[in-house]
C-alpha cells in the first residue's frame, strides 16, 4: 500500500475520514437511544476530540460536517445545527493545542498511553473539553430557555461527556496510536511490528475495559431496579444511571490510576532503569564517574524487599564480578603480550643464527649458495647451516626438527649447534650425525627428534660425501640434464635411537652442476583443496627455472608456493637452499 | 582426526582416521598416555589415515619406545604415502609394520 505523499492529498483523507466515521458513529446511536437526547452517552463524544488531537484541523472540520450531515439527517433545525457544528470544531482544536501544549516530544510515540503521567494528561485534555461543551450546550440551552445554565441536566451532560471521553477515548486513542505506528512504517518502508504493549498500555486498556464492564453492570442494575419501582420519567431514570455509572467509574478509575501510579514507580521504571544501565554497560564502564552513576542507579533498588529490590542487587553483583573479570583478563592479556614480545624477540634471535649474509664467501667464485627460511610460527623448527670446513670442503646442512614453536626452536639450536662443532673436527657427514644422535638422544625426554641432510663438498675433486637422517631427498641436476631426486637409502632420524648408525654416500659433482635442499614445508605445502605441492612439481618448477641465479630461483619458487596456497593456511616451515658448482678449485 | 580406541585386556586397539599432523598430533599423545597403563601391546591401525608429519612420527617414536619396541608396538594398514614418509624417515627400518 502506498500512502500518497501529498500534504492535501493526506489532509482530504483524514477530512472524509473523519466525516464518514463520525455519521457512522452517531446515526445508530440517535435512532436506538433516542429517549435521551440530551444526556445521550455515545462513542461520538469522545470522537471528536481525540481525531481533533491526532489529526487537528481536518479531522476538525470532519467531524464538524459530520456532525452536520446526521443532523440534517435527524431533520433536526438548521440554526440549532449551525451552533453544533461551531461547537465540534472548538471541541476538536482545544484537545489539539492542549495535547501539543503538554507533550513536547514527536517522536511517533507522543499518543501512546504508555504511563499514568500521560494518562492524566488525557484526563486532563478530556475534563478541559468536558467542561467547554457544558459551557457552550448550557449556555445556548440557556438562551434558548430550554434549561436554566445551573441545572441537573448540565450536570449530567458534564457527567456524560467526560465519561464517555474517558471510555471511548482511551480505546480510540490507542488505536490512533496503532494507526500513526503503521502509517510510519509504511512511509519509512520499516517492518516494526505495529501491535506491541508495553506493562502499563496493558494495565490501561485493561481498566478501560473493566471500567466499561463496571458502566455497563451498573447502568442495567439501576435501570432493573428503577423499572421494577416503576416511577419517574426517562430523562430522571438516565439521570439517574449516568450519576451512579459516574461515582462508580471515577472512583474505581481513580483507584486504578493510583495502583498504575504506584506499579509504574515501584516495578516499570526501575526495570527500564536497570535495562537502560545493561544496555549503556560497555560503553559507560570505561567511564570511572558514570560507572558510579550506574551502581548508585542499581542500590537505589536495592533495598527493596521486592523482585525488583533483587533484580537490582543481581546487578550490582554482576556489574563487580565483570569488573573483576575484566581486571583479570587485563592482567592475562598483559601476560600474553610479555610472552608474544619475547616470542618476537627470540624468532629474531633464531633468524640471526642461520647464516643470512649473501653473497656468503664472496672470495670463492668455485660456489655459489643460498638459502631461506619462512617459519610457520613465530620460531620455527627448521634450520639450514652452510660453512666452510677448510679452504677447499664447504658443508651444507638441510634439517627439519619435529613439533613447531618454542621447544623445536631450542632443539634445533643445539642440534645445529653440535652438527657444526663436528663437523670442523674433520669428520665425514655419517660420522658426524652417528656422534650427533647419540649426543642428542641423551636427555631428550620430549621425545623430540631431527630429520637431516648434510654433504661435505671438496672443491678440488667435486666430491660430495653426504649422509641422510631421515631426510626428504634433495634435488641434483648434474651437467646438461635435469633435476632428480638423490635418492639413497636413508638412516633414522637424529635424536630417535640412540644406536643407530649411518651411512656414508658419495658422488662426484661437476661444474655447472646444482644442488638443491630443501624441508617438507615445500612439498607439503597445501592449498584450500587439501592438495599438497608435491615433489613433481617442485621438480617440474627447478627445471623450467634452471638458467635464473640461485637467489632468483628460491624467491621465484617461495612466490610459486604462495600462490599454489592461496588463502589456504600454512603449519609448516618453509626452508630451502640452493648450491651451485661453478668450477674446480684449482691448487697452488 | 577421528581416534577410534578400544582395550582387550593387555592389548589397545587404536585406529586412526584423517591427517595426523601438528594439531592432531597431541590428541593421539594424550590418548597413548592415558590408555596404556597395564597394556602390554599397541596396535595402530592407519588404514584410514591420509597423511602423517614430522609430529605425527613423534608420537609414534615415543610410543615405540614407551612399550619396548617391536613387541610391543605395531603399525598396520600404511597407505603409500604414509610409507613414503616412513621409508624417507628411516622409520620404515625401526617400526614393527605389517
Amino acid at each position: 500500500m502506498k500512502i500518497r505523499s501529498s500534504k492535501y492529498g493526506n489532509a482530504c483523507i483524514v477530512f472524509l475520514l473523519s466525516a464518514v466515521l463520525f455519521v457512522a458513529l452517531t446515526m445508530p446511536f440517535r435512532i436506538w437511544l433516542e429517549a435521551a437526547n440530551i444526556t445521550e452517552m455515545r462513542p461520538c463524544t469522545a470522537l471528536t476530540p481525540v481525531l481533533g488531537m491526532i489529526f487537528g484541523l481536518p479531522s476538525a472540520l470532519g467531524c464538524a460536517v459530520g456532525y452536520l450531515v446526521s443532523d440534517l439527517a435527524s431533520g433536526y433545525e438548521v440554526s440549532y445545527s449551525i451552533v453544533g457544528v461551531v461547537q465540534q470544531f472548538i471541541y476538536a482544536m482545544v484537545p489539539y493545542f492542549l495535547w501539543k501544549k503538554l507533550n513536547r516530544e514527536h517522536d511517533g510515540n507522543e499518543f501512546r498511553l504508555d504511563s499514568v503521567s500521560r494518562m492524566l494528561k488525557f484526563l486532563f485534555v478530556m475534563l478541559v473539553d468536558a467542561v467547554l461543551i457544558v459551557i457552550c450546550t448550557g449556555l445556548l440551552n440557556h438562551a434558548y430557555a430550554v434549561t436554566d445554565f445551573i441545572s441537573v441536566n448540565n450536570l449530567y451532560l458534564f457527567l456524560n461527556s467526560f465519561d464517555s471521553g474517558l471510555l471511548f477515548g482511551c480505546p480510540l486513542l490507542i488505536a490512533g496510536h496503532f494507526l500513526q505506528r503503521y502509517l510510519d512504517n509504511v512511509r519509512n518502508e520499516r517492518r516494526e511490528k505495529v501491535f506491541t504493549f508495553s506493562l502499563n498500555e496493558r494495565m490501561i486498556l485493561n481498566t478501560i475495559i473493566t471500567g466499561i464492564g463496571i458502566c455497563i453492570l451498573i447502568g442495567a442494575a439501576v435501570y432493573l431496579t428503577d423499572k421494577m419501582s416503576a416511577e419517574g420519567s426517562s430523562v430522571g431514570l438516565w439521570g439517574r444511571i449516568y450519576l451512579f455509572q459516574t461515582l462508580a467509574l471515577n472512583f474505581y478509575f481513580a483507584l486504578s490510576l493510583g495502583f498504575m501510579w504506584f506499579t509504574e514507580k515501584r516495578i516499570a521504571d526501575p526495570i527500564e532503569n536497570l535495562a537502560g544501565i545493561a544496555e549503556n554497560y560497555y560503553v559507560e564502564q570505561s567511564d570511572d564517574g558514570k560507572r558510579g552513576k550506574m551502581l548508585t542507579a542499581c542500590e537505589q533498588y536495592a533495598s527493596d524487599s521486592t523482585e525488583v529490590g533483587n533484580l537490582a542487587r543481581s546487578y550490582i553483583t554482576m556489574i563487580k564480578d565483570l569488573e573483576n573479570y575484566v581486571e583479570n583478563l587485563k592482567s592475562v592479556t598483559a601476560e600474553k603480550e610479555r610472552i608474544n614480545a619475547e616470542l618476537n624477540l627470540a624468532s629474531n634471535i633464531q633468524a640471526h643464527m642461520l647464516p643470512c649474509i649473501f653473497p656468503a664467501f664472496p672470495e670463492h667464485d668455485e660456489f655459489d649458495v643460498y638459502a631461506t627460511m619462512t617459519p610457520a610460527k613465530e620460531v620455527g623448527g627448521d634450520f639450514y647451516d652452510f660453512f666452510m670446513l677448510d679452504e677447499t670442503h664447504l658443508a651444507v646442512v638441510m634439517a627439519d626438527v619435529s613439533g613447531k614453536g618454542v621447544p623445536a626452536a631450542l632443539f634445533m639450536v643445539i642440534a645445529k649447534t653440535l652438527i657444526k662443532n663436528h663437523a670442523q673436527l674433520g669428520m665425514e657427514s655419517d660420522e658426524v650425525f652417528t656422534k650427533v644422535n647419540r649426543l642428542l638422544c641423551d636427555g631428550n625426554d620430549a621425545g623430540l627428534f631431527v630429520t637431516a641432510w648434510m654433504g661435505i663438498l671438496d672443491m678440488a675433486s667435486g666430491r660430495l660425501a653426504y649422509a641422510n637422517a631421515g631426510h626428504n631427498p634433495p634435488l641434483l641436476k648434474q651437467e646438461s640434464d635435469s633435476f632428480t631426486y638423490l635418492k639413497s637409502r636413508p638412516g633414522f632420524v637424529l635424536a630417535g635411537m640412540d644406536t643407530v648408525k649411518y651411512r656414508k654416500n658419495e658422488l662426484y659433482m661437476k661444474p655447472g652442476d646444482r644442488l638443491f635442499l630443501y624441508t617438507d614445508g615445500v612439498t607439503e605445502a597445501t592449498n584450500a583443496d587439501n592438495q599438497l605441492y608435491g615433489e613433481e612439481r617442485l621438480n617440474r618448477f627447478l627445471n623450467l627455472h634452471a638458467k635464473e641465479s640461485a637467489a632468483d630461483v628460491l624467491h621465484n619458487l617461495k612466490k610459486d608456493i604462495d600462490q599454489f596456497v592461496g588463502e589456504a593456511p600454512q603449519f609448516d616451515d618453509i626452508t630451502m637452499l640452493m648450491l651451485d658448482f661453478k668450477k674446480m678449485e684449482v691448487s697452488t | 582426526m577421528k581416534i577410534n580406541v578400544e582395550k582387550n585386556n593387555e592389548t589397545l586397539n587404536v585406529a586412526l582416521e584423517g591427517r595426523l599432523d601438528t594439531t592432531t598430533a597431541p590428541d593421539l599423545e594424550k590418548v597413548i598416555n592415558e590408555q596404556t597403563e597395564g597394556v602390554k601391546k599397541v596396535n595402530l591401525d592407519m588404514k584410514q589415515l591420509e597423511y602423517i608429519s614430522s609430529a605425527g612420527l613423534r608420537v609414534l617414536l615415543a610410543t615405540h619406545k614407551k612399550m619396548g619396541g617391536e613387541e610391543g608396538f605395531k603399525v598396520t594398514g600404511v597407505c603409500d604415502t604414509v610409507m613414503e614418509v616412513f621409508e624417507i624417515t628411516g622409520f620404515a627400518d625401526i617400526l614393527n609394520i605389517e
